[in-house]
This record gives C-alpha cells, sequence and structure tokens, in this order.
C-alpha cells in the first residue's frame, strides 16, 4: 500500500518528469545530463572513419549509472510548487546536471563493456567504423512515454544526419537501441533504409577458444526487447555454448522472460525495484554465482536492488575467450 | 454500505479492502460479459480472515461472492450490489508437495499452469488442463469441476481432489477438513465431491490436497483431416477398440478447420474434419504405436495425416495449431463481421457432452439448429469423452440476436439431453442454464433431485449468503 | 477524422476484442508485485481503456494502472484474442498527452 501512494504521487508527477525528459532530448539529445566524457570517453583508439558497419552505441550503456542518480533526485522533489519551479528552471537550464555524479569507476566499466563489443564485431572481421558525431541517443523514452510527434521529428534529424554520412548499416549494442532502428523508425519513417543490427547476430563463432576456465554458475537473462522486441536470444546462448559456459535457464526466460522493472524507473523508482527484487529472486533462486544480462537497463536496476549479487554484461564474459 | 467497508477493514486490515469503482467494475465482470456490482472487493490472505469475513457477513446479511480470476463463462463468479466480491488471489502457496505419497497442497489462488510449472521436473503433473489453464485458479477449478484435452484419459477435477479445508456459511465461519492424504477414503459422506462443481455456493476453499500423476514417458501424435464424418467417427472407434492408452482425441469440423486455415496460417493444413489423437506410451514402443495409429488414419480414408514421435516434435510441426487457434480465429471472424466500430463481438461456447458414439448424430443436429436460426458457427471439441463446444458470435448491440440466442441455447440441450448427453460438461450452470438444468431433470422425471440440492444448499448456508442464486433454480420442484 | 479521434478509434477497436479470459495476467510483472489488483495487469489495463471511452473512469486510478504498466510485452504474446496489449497502452499514453503528434 505504501508504494502504491508513492506510484499515485509520482503518476501526479509523471506529467513533469516527462516534460523534463522530453525537453531534454528535443533540445540537447540526451534524456538527462550526461558529460561529454562519458559519452565518448570510452574511445581509446583510433577508429576507423570509415566502413560497411556504423557502431552505433546509441549512448545507454553511457547514460545507466547516471539514470540512479537523476531518479533519486526527482525522488526527493516532493513538493509539487517546487517541481514546477524546477520545470521552469529546466527550459533555460539542464536541471538533471545537479543530480550527484556516479563514481568513476561506474563509468569505467561501461566503458570498457562498450569497448569490448567493439572488439567482438571488430575481431568478427566486419568493416566497422565509428564517429561520435553521429552516435546519438535514439529516443527511447520518447517513444516509451507515447510521444510520437517529438519522436518523429527527433527520429528524422537521427536519421538524416546517419544518412549524409553514407551510413546504410548500423551495429547497435542494446536492446532498446536495437528496437528503436528495427522495429520503430521504418514504420514511422518515410524513406528509411537503414539496416540496424545487434552486435549478437553478427559475431562470429570461430573467434573464441572453446574451453571455458569458469568456476561460478551463471544464469541467463534476457531483455524484454531482444527476446520480444527483436526474437534475438538464441544467439547469446550459441555464443556460450560455443565458448563452453555453463549457463542456467530462470523461470520465465528466452521469449517469455520476465521484465527487469527498469522502464518504469523513471516515473515510479519505488515500483520499479519491487520489479527489480522479484525478478532478482528469480535468477538467484537457480543456485547461479552470477547474472548474465544484455541490456544496460536490466543491468542498472538489478545492480540497484542489490550490492551483494554479481551482474554482469554478456560482452565482458565473452570477450574474454576471443582468441 | 461505508459501515461496512469501514467494519470489514478493521476486521482484515484496510489494504484488503478495495472500494474505489475501478476496481469494482473489474471484480464484477467474468469471461462472457457479464456484468454486476458489489459493495466492496476482499482479499483475505489466511483461512483465518476468510473466517473472519465469514462471520461478519452471516452477522449482518452480507452476501459473499467468491472468485478466482473470474475467467468462467457461465456467471458463477459475478457479485451483485448486496455484497462483496471475496478474490483469493493473494492465496496463492504452494504449501507441501510429496511424490511419494503423490500429493501437493496449496492455497486456492495458485494458478494452473503455476502449479504444473512447480511439478516440472518431477516427472510429475497434474493432469486437469482446460483451455483456461493459464487463469484458471484451483479454487475456481475445484468448484467449476473444470476438465480440459486429456479429460478421456484423467476426467475431471472431481477425480484429482484428495482433500479439502473450507470455510462453512455459518454464524461461526467453521473451519473444516475434509478428506486427506490418501487416495482411498470411505470416511461416511463424500463431501468432497459435493463441494467439487458447486459453484461456490456451499463453501469456500481455503486450502486443497490435489492428487498428481506421473507425467507419460513418450506422447506420439497423428493427426488427420476427414472428408466424411462417418469416416472420422470409424477412425476414434477402430483407435479405443485397438486398446491404446489415448491422452488427447480432438476434432474440429470441416467448416471450422476452413476458417481457422484461412484466418490463421497454421502450419498444418488440409479440409475436411480435422483429427488430432494423442497417445501416451513408452520411448521404446513409441514408433511402432504410432505405426499402428497412422494405420488406422489411413484405414478410414484420412488425408494429410501429420504424425510425430514425441510431444516435442508435436510442437515444432505445429499438429494442435488448428485445435488452438479456434477460439483466437474465432474472435477474429467476429471483429471483422462487426458494421460499427465501436461494437464489442460477444463470443459464446457452448458446452454439452454426448457419449462418444452418438457424435456424428450430434454434430448433424448441431448443425441444423445452426441453419435454423442463422447463426455461424465454429465446432471443435474432446471427442475421446463426446465433450462439444460449438461456438457462436453476436454483436454487443444486436437484441434481436440475444433474445434468439437463449432459443439456440436451449435447443442444443435438449439435443444433448435426447441423445443420452448433459446439457453442461465443464463449464457450470452459473445464471445461465438454470432453464436447461430444469429441462434435463425434468426429462427423467427427476426434478426430485434438484429439490435434493436446494436442501443440501440451505444446511451449507443457513441464511443464503453464499453465492445466491447461482446453478440452482429457485423453485420448481 | 482528426488524429485523436482516429487514435481512440484505433485503441478501441483492439481493447473491445478482451473477452476477459485472464491468460494475459500470469506473467504481468507489475501485477505480481504488490496488491495483486486487477487494476494492475493487462486485463484490467485494457479494459479500463474500454471504460475511459465508453462511459468514463476515474482518471487517476487510470493513470495510476496506465503509467505503471512496463510496457514489456509479456501480455502482448498470451492473448488469444491478438489483442497487441502494450501497443494499445503506449498508443493510449500518448492519447492521454493529447495526442502528441496526432492532434
Amino acid at each position: 500500500m505504501e508504494v502504491m501512494e508513492l506510484v499515485n504521487r509520482y503518476i501526479n508527477n509523471s506529467n513533469l518528469i516527462i516534460e523534463i525528459i522530453r525537453r531534454n532530448i528535443m533540445k540537447r539529445g540526451y534524456p538527462i545530463y550526461i558529460p561529454n566524457k562519458a559519452l565518448y570517453g570510452w574511445i581509446d583508439e583510433d577508429f576507423p572513419r570509415d566502413g560497411e558497419y556504423f557502431f552505433y552505441t546509441g549512448l545507454m550503456y553511457q547514460m545507466a549509472p547516471y539514470i540512479e542518480r537523476i531518479v533519486n533526485m526527482l525522488q526527493k522533489l516532493r513538493s509539487g510548487v517546487l517541481f514546477k519551479v524546477i520545470n521552469i528552471l529546466n527550459r533555460v537550464v539542464d536541471v538533471s546536471r545537479f543530480s550527484s555524479k556516479p563514481s568513476h569507476e561506474e563509468v569505467m566499466k561501461m566503458h570498457k563493456i562498450i569497448r569490448n563489443i567493439y572488439s567482438l564485431v571488430y575481431r568478427s572481421g566486419l568493416s566497422v567504423w565509428y564517429d561520435p558525431s553521429i552516435d546519438k541517443y535514439a529516443g527511447v523514452l520518447l517513444y516509451e512515454f507515447g510521444l510520437m510527434d517529438d519522436l518523429k521529428i527527433y527520429a528524422e534529424r537521427i536519421s538524416d544526419a546517419l544518412s549524409s554520412m553514407g551510413v546504410n548499416k548500423i551495429v547497435t549494442i542494446d536492446p532498446h537501441t536495437t528496437y528503436m532502428f528495427k522495429k520503430v523508425f521504418p514504420s514511422l519513417l518515410e524513406n528509411y533504409s537503414i539496416e540496424a543490427y545487434s552486435y549478437l547476430e553478427l559475431i562470429d563463432e570461430d573467434i573464441f577458444v572453446g574451453s571455458s576456465a569458469e568456476q561460478n554458475k551463471f544464469v541467463i537473462h534476457d531483455p524484454c526487447y531482444y527476446a520480444r522486441g527483436v526474437g534475438v536470444f538464441s544467439e547469446p546462448r550459441k555464443l556460450l555454448d560455443r565458448i563452453g559456459v555453463e549457463y542456467i535457464e530462470p523461470k520465465f526466460n528466452r521469449v517469455d522472460t520476465y521484465c527487469c522493472g527498469g522502464p518504469v524507473e523513471s516515473l515510479s523508482p519505488l515500483f520499479s525495484a519491487k520489479i527489480g527484487v522479484k525478478r532478482l529472486g528469480m535468477l538467484v533462486d537457480t543456485g547461479a554465482d552470477e547474472v548474465i544480462t544484455m541490456c544496460p537497463i536490466c543491468m542498472a536496476n538489478f545492480r540497484r536492488v542489490s550490492k551483494e549479487v554479481n551482474i554482469i554484461d554478456l560482452s565482458e564474459l565473452i570477450s574474454k575467450y576471443i582468441k | 454500505m461505508e459501515d461496512h467497508v469501514k467494519n470489514l477493514s478493521k476486521l482484515i486490515g484496510h489494504d484488503k479492502v478495495y472500494v474505489d469503482p475501478a476496481t469494482i467494475k473489474l471484480y464484477s465482470k467474468n469471461a462472457v460479459y457479464y456484468e454486476g456490482n458489489a459493495l466492496a472487493i476482499v482479499f483475505p490472505e489466511s483461512t483465518e480472515d476468510v473466517s473472519k469475513i465469514v462471520r461478519y457477513a452471516y452477522e449482518n446479511d452480507l452476501k459473499i461472492y467468491p472468485q478466482g480470476s473470474a475467467s468462467e463463462i457461465v456467471g458463477s463468479s459475478t457479485p451483485k450490489d448486496d455484497g462483496i466480491v471475496m478474490s483469493f488471489v493473494r492465496m496463492r502457496k504452494i504449501k507441501d508437495v510429496s511424490y511419494i505419497d503423490s500429493y501437493v497442497v496449496c492455497e486456492p489462488g495458485v494458478r494452473l499452469v503455476e502449479l504444473n510449472n512447480y511439478l516440472k521436473g518431477s516427472g510429475y503433473m497434474f493432469p486437469i488442463d482446460p483451455a483456461s489453464i493459464k487463469s484458471a485458479t484451483v479454487g475456481g477449478a475445484i468448484n467449476s469441476g473444470s476438465g480440459g484435452m486429456m479429460g478421456a484419459k484423467y476426467g475431471t477435477m472431481k477425480d484429482w481432489v484428495l482433500g479439502l479445508e473450507v470455510v462453512l456459511p455459518n454464524e461461526e465461519g467453521s473451519v473444516l477438513r475434509l478428506g486427506g492424504k490418501t487416495t482411498k477414503n470411505r470416511e461416511g459422506y463424500d463431501l468432497i465431491r459435493l463441494i467439487v462443481g458447486s459453484e461456490g455456493t456451499l463453501a469456500l476453499v481455503t486450502e486443497a490436497i490435489l492428487r498428481i500423476t506421473l507425467a507419460p514417458e513418450e506422447v506420439v501424435t497423428v493427426a488427420g483431416f476427414f472428408n466424411d464424418l462417418e469416416d472420422l467417427m470409424r477412425c476414434v472407434i477402430n483407435i479405443k477398440e485397438s486398446k491404446l492408452d489415448i491422452l488427447i482425441m480432438e476434432f474440429v469440423d470441416d467448416v471450422t478447420t476452413k476458417i481457422t486455415i484461412d484466418t490463421i496460417k497454421p502450419r498444418v493444413s488440409g479440409s475436411g474434419h480435422l483429427l488430432i489423437t494423442s497417445v501416451s506410451t513408452v520411448k521404446e514402443a513409441a514408433q511402432r504405436v504410432l505405426d499402428k495409429l497412422i494405420d488406422i488414419y489411413n484405414r478410414n480414408n484420412s488425408s494429410n495425416i501429420v504424425s510425430a514421435r514425441s510431444m516435442e516434435e508435436a510442437e515444432a510441426l505445429g499438429i494442435f495449431d488448428i485445435r488452438r487457434n479456434l477460439y483466437p480465429a474465432t474472435i477474429k471472424i467476429a471483429s471483422s463481421s462487426l458494421e460499427v466500430d465501436e461494437e464489442k463481438p460477444y463470443i459464446f461456447v457452448e458446452d454439452i457432452s454426448v457419449p462418444p458414439s452418438r457424435l456424428v448424430e450430434a454434430v448433424k443436429r448441431l448443425r441444423n439448429i445452426s441453419e435454423k436460426y442463422g447463426f455461424p458457427m465454429t465446432l471443435g471439441g474432446h471427442v475421446g469423452d463426446g465433450n462439444l463446444h460449438p461456438v457462436v458470435w453476436i454483436r454487443e448491440g444486436d437484441r434481436e440476436k440475444m433474445d434468439q440466442f437463449n432459443n439456440f441455447v436451449m435447443d442444443i440441450m435438449k439435443m444433448a439431453v435426447e441423445l443420452d448427453g448433459v446439457i453442461s460438461s465443464e463449464h457450470g450452470i452459473g445464471m445461465v442454464k438454470k432453464d436447461g438444468l430444469i429441462m434435463s431433470y425434468r426429462r427423467r422425471n427427476s426434478l426430485y433431485a434438484l429439490k435434493l440440492m436446494r436442501e443440501i444448499k440451505r444446511i451449507f448456508d443457513p441464511k443464503s449468503i453464499l453465492n445466491p442464486d447461482k446453478m440452482l433454480p429457485s423453485d420448481v420442484y | 477524422m482528426s488524429g485523436l479521434a482516429e487514435l481512440r478509434r484505433e485503441i478501441l477497436r483492439d481493447v473491445l476484442k478482451c473477452s476477459y479470459c485472464a491468460m494475459c495476467e500470469w506473467v504481468c510483472p507489475t501485477l505480481d508485485v504488490e496488491s495483486n489488483n486487477r487494476l494492475y495487469g493487462p486485463r484490467g489495463r485494457v479494459n479500463l481503456i474500454a471504460s475511459y471511452f465508453r462511459e468514463g473512469v476515474d482518471i487517476g486510478i487510470l493513470k495510476e494502472s496506465i503509467y505503471t504498466c512496463l510496457v514489456c510485452m509479456a501480455c502482448t504474446r498470451q492473448c488469444p484474442a491478438g489483442i497487441d496489449i502494450a501497443e494499445d497502452i503506449r498508443k493510449f499514453r500518448l492519447f492521454l498527452d493529447g495526442g502528441n503528434g496526432v492532434g
């Protein structure tokens, strides 16, 4: 009951939260403030500036550590009046700047994941290239909030920028961005011709040494938007099988996976946490020591509800076994 | 009314009592467009909660309408504004399981699908598998006397309840424990079998001890199409004569098969009436049993035969696609038949049984009735046990058709009784089939049976506070 | 027909296919998590949307129900009537927002 009362208060403030996020995306190109260094600081080598597949991070991994902070800040804004002030203020300055910063380690961890994924596609022999100026947030929250007018304008901007650089194939690295490019943009935009692939679909199995040295027991958690959204769920399993990593299937897996609770985090953090606890419980109940995720939102939500369980990204695990 | 709500909240806790109009609305409907009203919705979390509520209701003449998932389609779960809905969704613990003694103890709010997921991996299963297996709760299935696709082999709910804990609707809200953990039990009258299928009119089930059974080691399946219904029935008879251990025997008539194939593009296709048979066997015998089954299909002029050596293979081939999509296909057709945009398609599923040997006659007569009323109809059923589910659809605004519908159903029920069948097999009587009940007993000169039922109800529920006016006709005897 | 009316028509047509069978509920994370009240499950959401359009419903409760949905699409896969539940809820958020993009 307590939780529902909090949810209720949040819903009443939801229009304001939605407005802050909408304005940020449309004006600034990201839903919450993130320093440039966090967004693009993972680039530590000379990436090819041309190639067949554009490496599109969609900034989701980079944003994940910041989401929790901003949510905490919004959570503290109990008074509606203060909220309105903040909202007006946000028209001039990005208020999400005022939230506390995640630790350096957290930011670095995400950067490492992105670099790992880049290595995985690069080593698979794909001609892959990168340019930070056209690697943008894909408008996931505009879509989830149902702000289609804004999304259309925003998506056109993204798509035009990509086209102007001659991009027609992209590799995506998280399920939400993948879903936007594979399912949402094609139905929203006329003359849309970008082919999008999740990196999981493109990895060559032969780049791995097939002998896992893992002592821990793993359980696999499918993200909704990979499994149900774009039908990617057998690919990660094939890779783990190839390496010889043993993993346990939890209750509710593959297309029947169970949401981590992440998607309602910005509107009702407590409700979201309760679902996170429930799903993490199912995963841990399998007897596993570590949880394999494939989505920064899942990872962030599980980490938020438990500091004890080790939550890893699939790419961290498999990139250890590149020949 | 406000007093009742306040008092109930004080009694069991305010977080277990809901009075907002949206919640009340959602708990006042069922899966066949009945819409009632209620004073409040209560969510007991224990037997003690249930007993407290009953004592209060008894003292204050408040009616109680018990409810599982409200997926029933006869009106047995919907409330009226003289009472409260008692939802059992929060009582959903599986408390104990024993494979040696083959039982599971659970609360009434556990869904059948959850029960089977819980047993998965042990080699055991709970074999009652209604089409609503994903929504049906243990309490609801007990009170509805549910059956399912495997009814020919495993019967219905009445065959699987070993013990019950119930709360009686009397002054004390007495808690009784009936039956136990053994299969054999001859301790007086069989009160358990009386409560199973009683549609929440006698007692509130707060815990059940259910029998479980080993899942078959291997299941082989054959599907085939028949131009001639007589051929299909001969095939059924031959299969029965061949002493195979029939697990599933499903039928879809030719018109419905065509509609379903056109609407949902199943992986198995053909023309004519469809018969799907699954036989329980062991690994070593699977091929031999399968060959025998295919041979029987062939001998009876079946076409487009598809066969599978295991359940996994059957799923991979999509052998059950047409049968399973009968309802979705019907909804699609019903929706597309709407002339006005903002109307709701009403879909009604009938539930008669006839002895399997009378199925050909039953199907022919069903089609005549459908023609007579001008109701398009899809038809499928469990041939193994003679249970047929004709489905018709009506626009919600079509008053004329709705009136005709009642006569249509009565004609179908009469036909079933004339063929030595029953008017309700696994869905119940609720509010919609009371007339049928009278007709059926009258035809057997046994109306006194209804009087006996009334008396039984009175002994269990002296003030008639529990699901009043359900199942039993008020006064005709 | 205006964009908003068209959106309303699209959503309503789909949600009216619900026959209340409840097969969507067992996979819903939000139904399970707190009160077990149908209000926070797909069947409840779909029918509240229908109620909103046809006879009216408390807007506060409606919003609570609609904005707690994760749009995780687990229910969509279960629906025998083929209702695109998650998509309808997303579209309905758009409708509540005054039809950003369709007005």
